[in-house]
């Protein structure tokens, strides 16, 4: 995209791709990016939230203590273990969850087919467990940060199907953007460190390309990567080619690919649980100390109950671990999965790990937020870049405005303010919506849409300059006032997490201030360039002026 | 220990290496960048991006510590950038 203005007119609208393959490349990048470049924005934005999903999740349930990675394995299990016993007698499964890192922070439970006659809560059912009492945590209805990442790939309302189609076609688009955006970029080396600010179009197009720049192989990683999660529902000839065509031939497939070894059908008689603890003890001797994280027991009570364990998955980039299966009556270590099975296998692991940055520790995790905040800015400077440019030219033109262009910068100050806003709104919901409510949870989102269509239809009744001045002051003060906000609705306000040492409640805090006084900086410093001045009192112009005047053109 | 050092040496490579463009250059020192300097820049600039890769895959390996230089050369390089723009 860096031509330098002249050459900026090549992707004209409503002309035709002529001549030349850049010019080509150049049309694909502008259009490709915006009709999907709205959707694509709240992809990244809540993907991007999504690297702190568990720190989310922590802040929207105050009432939890910090993670209780610190507990013994061996103690946790049977804990999770007697409340199965009680709570899920009968059951075809019992899924045992100890907490390892931040990734699992509680410990938890989950069954499947569990007799309600011999007493069972329910047929199926999961919990969090407070690992030092055994007791059930009591704590508000939230859908937390899992309901908010789950957001940038189920898309809320949708059905996993169309969710899957809507986000498999914008990550295919997301992807001919960046290679065809790579295409037309002549200067990738010449311009890495080149941003002009205060020089209109050419500061979006100069930030447009030091966001995608700087950050590209993330882009290209989380692209890419988003599609090898769809790779099933995308390519699905491949697998019918091998197994045949129907549900019965996928289920067969994805069995062989992704069910452990060794699983039998239930016998039908009984036999006692073997104890867990040297089962553990085994995988502690292979693994390391606190390694297990998962212990999924089939057909609990039967002659043909299975023990599988599996490991912590922090350790390696790709997400695969290890896995053992034993025999649940004698204990005899049955199967061992190393971690990697084949290549096409490892190859999928390592882009899903790398997708989900699960393994990654709070530097790289910080790193990879700040990547992914890029990749958001670089989706939204494309968007305003498009309307500021054909903005320019309608205002040359002094012809009639165009509606198109109208929509687009409607769309751009209610998405892109307006998202973020709506982001914040989820947070408000969670402290401000009674506690007894029915489907709380799923009021916190309703909140987010809510506010974003509020957003968007505030934006299309205000004159653009004013929607833009005035929805960035409104995002100030939706995330500036959040640590307010959890001071006055809980005791865990900023001043006691700090003294505490809670890092994650106290940094939830500090970071929503941060983000509220950079809204706040934007707002002002639109609001003092676009604040009409009198003609007759120029001279106290630039004392509103908060950044000095463009500097001469070197 | 070995973030905040391969993080320096990220930061100083990159500084080295825009100052090895003249653009850059005379943003800040306000005359033009002699041949030879723009060489020993280039050369600086590209020992410290190295050595912080050597750094970060020494101490995570070679998966976590790749994804740690690229996050750093992403985050930084961000940095510089504004750093150029509004010295």
């Amino acid at each position: 995209m860096s031509k330098g203005a002249p050459g900026l007119r090549e992707t004209a609208p409503k002309k035709r791709p002529q001549g030349g393959f850049r010019q080509a490349m150049a049309w694909l990048h502008t259009w490709a990016g915006l009709a999907l470049g709205w959707l694509l924005f709240l992809i990244f934005l809540t993907g991007t939230a999504g690297y702190f999903d568990t720190e989310i999740d922590r802040w929207m349930q105050p009432e939890l203590p910090p993670a209780q990675t610190h507990l013994n394995a061996s103690n946790t299990a049977d804990l999770l273990l007697r409340r199965l016993a009680t709570d899920a007698p009968g059951a075809e499964r019992w899924f045992l969850r100890l907490p390892d890192d931040r990734n699992q922070p509680y410990p938890g439970i989950f069954w499947q087919g569990a007799s309600v006659e011999a007493g069972a809560r329910a047929a199926r059912g999961s919990l969090t467990l407070n690992g030092e009492t055994g007791d059930m945590f009591q704590a508000r209805d939230t859908g937390g940060g899992q309901l908010l990442y789950q957001l940038h790939w189920r898309l809320h309302y949708l059905t996993r199907t169309q969710a899957d189609v809507i986000v498999g076609f914008a990550t295919l688009f997301m992807l001919v953007a960046l290679i065809s955006g790579v295409i037309i970029h002549k200067k990738i080396f010449k311009d890495f460190f080149t941003f002009r600010p205060r020089k209109g179009q050419r500061s979006w197009l100069d930030a447009h390309n030091v966001l995608s720049v700087l950050a590209l192989p993330f882009h290209l990683m989380i692209t890419y990567s988003g599609l090898v999660f769809m790779a099933f529902s995308y390519m699905p000839l491949v697998v019918a080619a091998h197994y045949g065509f129907g549900d019965d031939a996928r289920s067969q497939f994805f069995a062989e690919a992704f069910d452990p070894p060794g699983i039998e059908e239930a016998a039908n008689e009984t036999a006692p649980l073997v104890a867990l603890d040297p089962l553990i003890a085994k995988a502690e001797k292979a693994w390391g100390s606190g390694r297990v994280r998962n212990i999924d027991i089939r057909h609990p009570g039967d002659r043909n109950a299975r023990i599988l364990l599996y490991e912590s998955t922090n350790t390696s980039v790709s997400r695969t671990a290890g896995l053992m299966v034993f025999d649940g009556v004698s204990g005899e270590l049955l199967h061992r999965v190393a971690p990697e099975l084949s290549t096409s296998r490892g190859v999928r692991d390592l882009f899903v790990g790398l997708h989900e940055g699960l393994f990654a520790g709070p530097w790289l995790r910080w790193l990879y937020f700040i990547s992914g905040l890029m990749g958001t800015g670089m989706i939204a400077t494309g968007l305003l870049l498009w309307a500021v440019k054909r903005r320019q030219r309608a205002e040359k033109a002094t012809g009639v405005e165009n509606p198109g262009l109208r929509l687009v910068e409607k769309l751009n100050v209610g998405t892109l303010v307006g998202l973020p806003v709506a982001i914040a709104a989820y947070f408000w919901a969670n402290r401000l919506l009674p506690a007894g409510l029915e489907a709380r949870a799923a009021w916190e989102m309703h909140s987010l849409f809510i506010t974003w269509a509020a957003m968007l239809l505030y934006g299309t009744l205000r004159p653009t300059k004013r929607a833009w001045v005035e929805q960035l002051t409104v995002a100030a003060l939706a995330f500036a006032l959040l640590p307010l906000l959890n001071a006055l609705t809980t005791d865990r306000h900023l001043g006691a997490s700090l003294s505490e040492g809670d890092l994650i409640l106290a940094g939830f805090d500090m970071v929503m201030l941060a983000m509220g006084i950079a809204w706040a900086a934007a707002a002002w410093y639109l609001h003092c360039r676009w604040s009409p001045v009198p003609a007759d009192q120029n001279a106290t112009r630039s004392w509103v002026k908060p950044f000095a005047p463009a500097r001469s053109a070197k | 220990m070995t973030l905040p050092i391969a993080a320096g040496l990220v930061f100083a490579g990159y500084l080295a290496l825009s100052l090895s463009m003249n653009r850059h250059y005379r943003q800040v020192f306000d005359r033009t960048l002699p041949a030879t300097l723009a060489f020993c820049f280039r050369i600086l600039g590209w020992s410290g991006l190295l050595l912080a890769l050597t750094a970060c895959v020494v101490s995570s390996g070679w998966g976590a510590g790749l994804l740690l230089w690229l996050g750093l050369l992403s985050a930084l390089g961000l940095i510089s950038v504004l750093l150029l723009a509004f010295r």
